[in-house]
């Protein structure tokens, strides 16, 4: 129930309100969650100073991302009943609160609660937290919604470069000792916990301002100057407007998560194993790659990922959405070919190809959104996005899943080099060319799966 | 609050920290062209 201040209707906007406003809205709180990408950061002084095997430390994450996919889908209708500052509340209070326990959890040594806290509590804060937003940016800019969508979902990339290099800082003021290649050497009494309590206090100071800020425009809103007939009358694009319910009942919804769930796949197999890949690709020539080199390449498919969120869902609003995904998966494709056909000839055609892969993998998270909203309007898109997000949990464990196996089977059987890498990439190719066939085969949604008008109201 | 302010605060608030990881991030790749 919200009622209140984070009543809906308490956060419509005035006339004179500027939409600008909404983006650093949404950034504070997909800022704040993107640092579940970066809790690696977390897993060696976690092993050193609970004696803990790699898959132990692991499962706070795993949980968190699969309570991720789970949150939003469960949620989403309520996301959209509720409004954008109840929904950010939530997750900020989840999210704080998963750190908070995951502190008490290092305090009395107890890692059940770190695992129970930092992933169970908190992954239902990161659900709730990535879809807050989208339905209210989608609104304000009926005229961009890829760029809206897009500048938010950047965000939820860039949190993870905050946070990464800002919690090992913490980690080493508050007493865990590290050799010079970065190895864990000791873990001071309490030095874990006070850095979770610390990140759990600061989110929720950073997070407030969503809370605060986040407004909905008032019925019958547009831009100075746009009217909804003036968009592009792409056939694709509705003015029609489709529930959630009824929106998972449509083959367009399971061919956009398709599309999602093999463009991510594709992308995460690359990210996963970025910096063994190019060292065991370049290993055999005259031109090795060191292992601060590897760590240079990953940050820059990092940047890749980053800017092809923003930079390809601002593009999908001129070119349209299945253009771009025609792009993504198709060029996606020829990528992932070159690399196959090219294997260790040219580093540079191997780093450039790896960068496009990654700025497709972060535009096709940006641009579902508007997608979904040019095939299903305005009305649940935030709740629809969420049943989508189950497509990204599916991939977050296909991915490394089809590229370790293979990688490990390759290397029992005596090959080295790009040899470990050809049957993924392969696979890779055939997933990007199924995705592509699923965006061919998106229609307009069948009337009979659209709401009356009067249902239809936000 | 005037809306320029709140927008320079707003902004300012989110632009901060993500130049610090942008500025993170450059270092390492910095580390590729060593």
């Amino acid at each position: 129930m919200a009622n209140g201040f984070l009543d809906r209707s308490r956060i419509v906007a005035p006339p004179d309100w500027s939409r600008w406003l909404i983006p650093p809205a949404a950034l504070s709180v997909h800022l704040a969650i993107g640092q579940a990408y970066a809790w690696s950061v977390f897993k060696a002084p976690l092993e050193k100073g609970l004696t803990l095997t790699g898959s132990q430390s692991a499962l706070p994450f795993q949980l968190g991302i699969v309570m991720l996919g789970l949150s939003a889908a469960v949620f989403g209708t309520r996301v959209e009943r509720n409004g954008p500052r109840w929904a950010m509340f939530t997750s900020l209070v989840c999210f704080c609160s998963g750190f908070l326990i995951a502190a008490l959890g290092m305090t009395t040594r107890q890692y059940w609660l770190v695992v129970l806290g930092y992933g169970g509590v908190g992954g239902i804060g990161l659900g709730i937290g990535y879809i807050s937003p989208v339905s209210t940016l989608i609104k304000w800019f009926p005229d961009r919604p890829g760029m809206a969508t897009g500048i938010a979902i950047m965000g939820f990339g860039g949190g993870a470069l905050i946070a990464s290099p800002w919690s090992a800082e913490m980690l080493r003021a508050f007493g865990v000792t590290y050799d010079a290649a970065g190895k864990v050497l000791s873990v001071a009494d309490g030095a874990i916990a006070t850095t979770f309590l610390v990140h759990g206090l600061v989110y929720a100071v950073f997070m407030s301002l969503g809370v605060l800020l986040v407004r909905v425009p008032p019925p019958g809103w547009h831009p100075p100057g746009w009217l909804p007939t003036s968009s592009k009358t792409g056939a694709l694009i509705t003015t029609n407007q489709v529930s959630a319910r009824n929106a998972i009942r449509t083959p367009q919804f399971w061919c956009l998560w398709v599309v999602l769930c093999f463009n991510v796949t594709a992308g995460i197999g690359i990210l996963e194993k970025a910096s063994p890949m190019i060292t065991e690709f370049f290993r055999e020539t005259s031109t090795p790659v060191a292992a601060s080199a590897a760590a240079g390449f990953v940050a820059l498919l990092s940047l890749a990922n980053m800017i092809g969120r923003i930079l390809w869902s601002s593009v999908s609003d001129k070119v349209g959405r299945k253009n771009i995904y025609r792009v993504y998966l198709g060029a996606g494709a020829a990528m992932y070919l070159m690399i196959s056909l090219f294997t260790n000839s040219s580093k540079p055609l191997f780093v450039v190809c790896a960068i496009v892969i990654l700025s497709f993998y972060g535009g096709g998270f940006a641009t579902i959104p508007a997608y979904l909203r040019d095939l299903f309007g305005t009305f649940q898109v935030g709740a629809i996005h969420g049943r989508l997000l189950t497509a990204w949990s599916t991939a977050g464990v296909l991915g490394p899943l089809i590229i370790n196996a293979i990688a490990d089977a390759e290397k029992a059987a005596g090959h080295s080099g790009p040899a470990l890498y050809g049957t993924s990439l392969h696979i890779m190719i055939g997933l990007l060319v199924v995705g592509f066939i699923a965006n061919e085969l998106v229609r307009p949604v069948d009337p009979k799966h659209h709401e009356k008008p009067v249902e239809a109201k936000p | 609050m005037n809306r320029k302010l709140l927008g320079a605060v707003a902004w300012t608030w989110v632009a901060a920290p993500f130049a610090y990881g942008i500025y993170q991030l450059f270092r390492k790749v910095a580390l590729l062209f060593h």
